[in-house]
């Protein structure tokens, strides 16, 4: 009798677990079509369109203002899509070699005591909000870039350009991407520590005792033993910038500009509007059909990078596992 | 032994981990060109007093030392200062360490990299001739020479500790150390390591820690017993094995410990 | 063999100007928070409601913030730990190897990749239906459409469950895997069934992976602005029935829009209506304060966890 009602009580136990597990999987198939099929309505009418035209500002704003049978359903976001590489790409190249440097000398060029209160405050700030990143660059960075590179005639000279009027206000792709850089790399720098940590201590021990010097031994071996950490860590800080909303949305600025070569350095200081930051500064406006699908649009944009982020990271697990 | 024939000579060494005494005044001389094996159970300070002829044992926190270790006429412990100064010494010292650990690169980066961190400005040619070289002094070309860009890691365990030996031999060192090489390898491997001591040593200065007591007596010419981090008896091999001085060394070698 | 040192050594000297750098950077950013918040500090600033005004002196205080990031955050932990527990429980010991459980896996691992700001929408969107509208309210669209308010405590708390719910299912599953199986063999061994084994024995055994999983999953809530922003609407003070904390009043208030700490900063910095920047900076001092605390709780559990292992 007793071992029947303990068989029905593991059977209930399973079935609990079954439902809540099947509900997940569920919930996560749900999110993702849901997600494209709000997306359809503006994907199927822009097509490759989406992401190679421009306009998204303008698309925006008319599809607010006209009546329902008369909006537009084709939105370009080459400019978002633009900005959000320049932004990524920009904060990268700030965060990375600080961050490897810095996990360099976390790692192999520090006492042991301040090395321990250094990963702490690295990991720490690597669990800092990010409105916390966009406030500090809106009240610190913001106003640098405006007192130090933006003279009122330069102001005055874009806000009448002929092709894209703006206004310098010191928001810009600049304030981004230090924002972002700054907010990446402390994850960077965890995420690479944890990889030269990761790297057997036997290699570092046949490198010095080949007589090669302490540095070397970091930069021939233990770097390129570590490689496959490092790439992860730097896809992982890729990802949270590219999806990065409320920070960038605080300090580089509200259009969907393709800032333009031709300008010279005033190209990092133009206004740009990144994929994740548009969903924020256009939410308000999301009762209009259209334009919820255009930022659900913006939405699939963004998961296929993350997913694209996430294959390349299990490709590169594989290739080293299978070495 | 003249002194001209004395390639490492050690005294009063005491060395600690901490507050724990590992050696307790060592004197010792090691001879050129000769393989002196260092025997004795488990945690003798036998592994310490290897890697402190390096001074790898740097690495370890709180690790001190007192005495004199020559190394060349060169007290290695109060005349190197600079960091470059110990690499030059390290320069002279190959190490082979416990479990084989071949850098994870190919084959040939592997002697490559430590030829041309020593040697600046050679040429590829010059670098392959010696990869091919040092490959062939331990008698693992032919094994490997139709995939020198393959991993290291894909060799087989004795293939890799061959490739460290080899890794060695590229920085042309006077001394090799050799901590249990062969404890993780299979029999026909170790007997392949051993046959490879032996010609080692017409160039080479090979001193070799060891648990294994047949394996001494199979390659070395002088033997030193540790005993709880003192040197009991150090003496030539014929000497050591039939007719051992210290009582200790009798109960060792009749496996009493 | 010179030339190479002298490049090593300049090469070392940027890391270490790179450190010093990164370093600067970092305490910079928490000293001039601290600088610049301290003086908003006070019990009065903590105890107090805040006031929509332009005039920094005042704005009141943090109190429904405060509120309401704990509201949020113990809604959508409630609904995310105990779900995303026993889903990894079936997927490492009951789910069968197969493509299905691959597919569901890589899609979680996706999921917990895909940007906050993407879950947001995807809340709005899915609680403005008016099926959903007893989470918050029904309003009448201009043609006679009715439709959900779509912003409410519930919501949110509700959208930051499905948030962090990969991220728990993740991490949990991570935990499950790493007790040995011996474990459970031995459990096995003395007759318990698989209930047993993992409730007595798998999931004590992983207990600090699983604390940590979702003390991680609330540090992700507490930080998170974009879906309080999208989901809980853009207003300072609680908006339901008042006084909002008097008990029959809860339902309205969970039914009803307010802030947290993170859309409090954001609507008083510049970047939100208010701009009244020193009282954003108070709030952040407390929000740091709060992340640290998390920070610490989940160091020391994997201290412990450590002195186990070493013992």
């Amino acid at each position: 009798m007793k071992s029947n009602k303990r068989m029905v009580k593991d059977n209930i136990f399973k079935h609990i677990l079954l439902v809540s597990a099947v509900l997940g999987g569920l919930m996560i198939a749900f999110i993702f079509v849901f997600i494209f099929i709000k997306a359809w309505g503006v994907l199927s009418v822009s097509g490759l369109g989406f992401i190679t035209e421009t306009g998204f500002s303008e698309q925006i704003r008319d599809s607010y203002y006209l009546a329902a049978g008369e909006q537009t359903w084709f939105f370009g976001t080459k400019g978002l899509f633009i900005a959000t590489l320049l932004t990524t790409a920009g904060a990268l190249l700030l965060a990375v070699p600080l961050g490897i440097g810095t996990a360099v000398i976390v790692c192999e060029f520090s006492h042991r005591a301040i090395a321990r209160m250094l990963s702490s405050v690295i990991r720490l700030l690597a669990s800092i909000p990010s409105i916390i990143y966009g406030l500090i660059g809106l009240m610190v960075v913001v106003p640098y870039i405006k007192d130090s590179f933006i003279s009122p005639e330069l102001q005055i000279q874009y806000l009448y350009d002929p092709i894209m009027r703006m206004q310098l206000s010191g928001k810009s792709l600049l304030a981004g991407i230090i924002v972002l850089g700054i907010m990446i790399m402390p994850i960077l720098t965890a995420l690479t520590v944890d990889a030269i940590k990761a790297v057997p201590k036997s290699y570092k021990e046949a490198g010095l005792g080949l007589g090669i010097s302490h540095w070397r031994v970091v930069t021939k071996i233990l770097l390129p033993a570590a490689k496959s950490g490092l790439f992860a860590g730097i896809i992982l800080a890729a990802g949270r910038g590219i999806g990065e909303a409320i920070a960038l949305s605080m300090v580089s600025g509200g259009i969907s500009n393709v800032p333009q070569v031709a300008h010279g350095g005033v190209f990092f200081l133009t206004p740009v509007l990144t994929l994740a930051s548009a969903i924020v500064n256009k939410s308000e406006a999301m009762s209009v059909a259209a334009i919820e699908s255009a930022l659900f649009s913006c939405g699939v944009v963004l998961i296929l990078t993350s997913m694209l982020f996430s294959l390349s990271t299990r490709l590169v697990e594989r290739a080293v596992k299978m070495k | 032994m003249t002194l001209s024939n004395i390639s490492i000579a050690v005294k009063n060494v005491d060395s600690w981990y901490g507050e724990k005494q590992v050696l307790k005044n060592i004197n010792m001389e090691i001879e050129k060109k000769s393989i002196t094996a260092l025997i004795g159970p488990s945690a003798c300070g036998k592994t310490t007093f290897l890697k402190s002829l390096n001074r790898i044992n740097d690495l370890v926190k709180g690790f001190k030392i007192s005495g004199i270790i020559s190394v060349g006429g060169q007290d290695i412990y109060k005349d190197i200062k600079k960091a470059s100064d110990l690499m030059f010494l390290r320069q002279k010292m190959g190490m082979v360490f416990q479990i084989p650990n071949p850098f994870p690169m190919s084959i040939y980066k592997n002697l490559a990299l430590p030829f041309s961190e020593k040697n600046n400005l050679s040429s590829r040619k010059r670098i392959d001739e010696v990869v091919v070289k040092c490959l062939k002094d331990v008698h693992l070309y032919d094994e490997v020479k139709e995939r020198l860009d393959a991993s290291a890691l894909d060799l087989s365990g004795g293939q890799q500790q061959r490739l460290c030996i080899a890794r060695c031999l590229t920085i042309t060192p006077e001394i090799i150390l050799f901590d249990e090489p062969c404890s993780s390898l299979d029999p026909i491997s170790t007997l392949k390591i051993e046959d490879l001591l032996r010609e080692l040593k017409e160039q080479y200065t090979l001193v070799i820690v060891t648990h294994n007591l047949e394996q001494a007596k199979r390659i070395a010419d002088r033997v030193g017993f540790f005993y709880q981090g003192e040197l009991i008896e150090y003496s030539a091999k014929d000497k050591f094995f039939t007719r051992p001085r210290h009582e200790l060394t009798q109960k060792y070698l009749a496996g009493k410990f | 063999m010179r030339l190479k040192l002298f490049q090593d050594s300049v090469m070392k000297t940027l890391c270490y100007f790179a450190a010093v750098m990164t370093v600067a950077v970092c305490l910079g950013i928490i000293l001039y928070l601290v600088i610049k918040g301290f003086d908003q500090l006070s019990p009065d600033f903590i105890m107090t409601e805040p006031n929509p005004t332009f005039s920094q002196d005042n704005a009141g205080g943090i109190l429904t913030p405060i509120v309401g990031t704990l509201l949020l955050t113990f809604i959508g932990t409630l609904l995310a730990f105990p779900w995303g527990l026993s889903s990894a429980l079936y997927y490492t010991f009951y789910a069968k190897k197969g493509k299905l459980r691959d597919t569901l896996s890589t899609a979680i691992d996706i999921l917990a990749g895909v940007p906050t700001i993407v879950i947001a929408i995807f809340g709005l969107a899915v609680f403005t239906n008016p099926f959903w509208g007893f989470l918050s309210s029904r309003v009448e669209g201009v043609e006679g459409i009715s439709k959900a308010f779509g912003r409410s405590f519930w919501v949110a708390g509700i959208t930051m469950g499905i948030m962090i719910l990969p991220y728990i299912i993740k991490t949990c599953a991570e935990a499950l895997k790493a007790v040995p199986p011996s474990y459970i063999e031995a459990s096995y061994a003395l007759g318990a069934d698989k209930r047993q084994s993992l409730l007595r024995v798998v999931i004590p055994a992983a207990k600090n992976g699983i604390i940590t999983s979702v003390i991680l999953g609330m540090g992700r809530i507490v930080g998170d602005t974009a879906i309080v922003w999208l989901t809980l609407g853009g207003t300072l003070r609680m908006t339901g029935l008042q006084p909002w904390y008097s008990p029959e009043n809860w339902p309205s208030t969970l039914q009803n829009t307010g802030s947290t700490l993170t859309s409090y900063i954001f609507y008083t910095s510049p970047a939100g209506e208010g701009n009244m920047p020193s009282v954003a900076f108070g709030a952040s001092l407390v929000l740091i304060v709060i992340i640290i605390v998390l920070h610490i709780i989940t160091d020391y559990i994997s201290s412990l966890g450590k002195l186990r292992d070493e013992e």
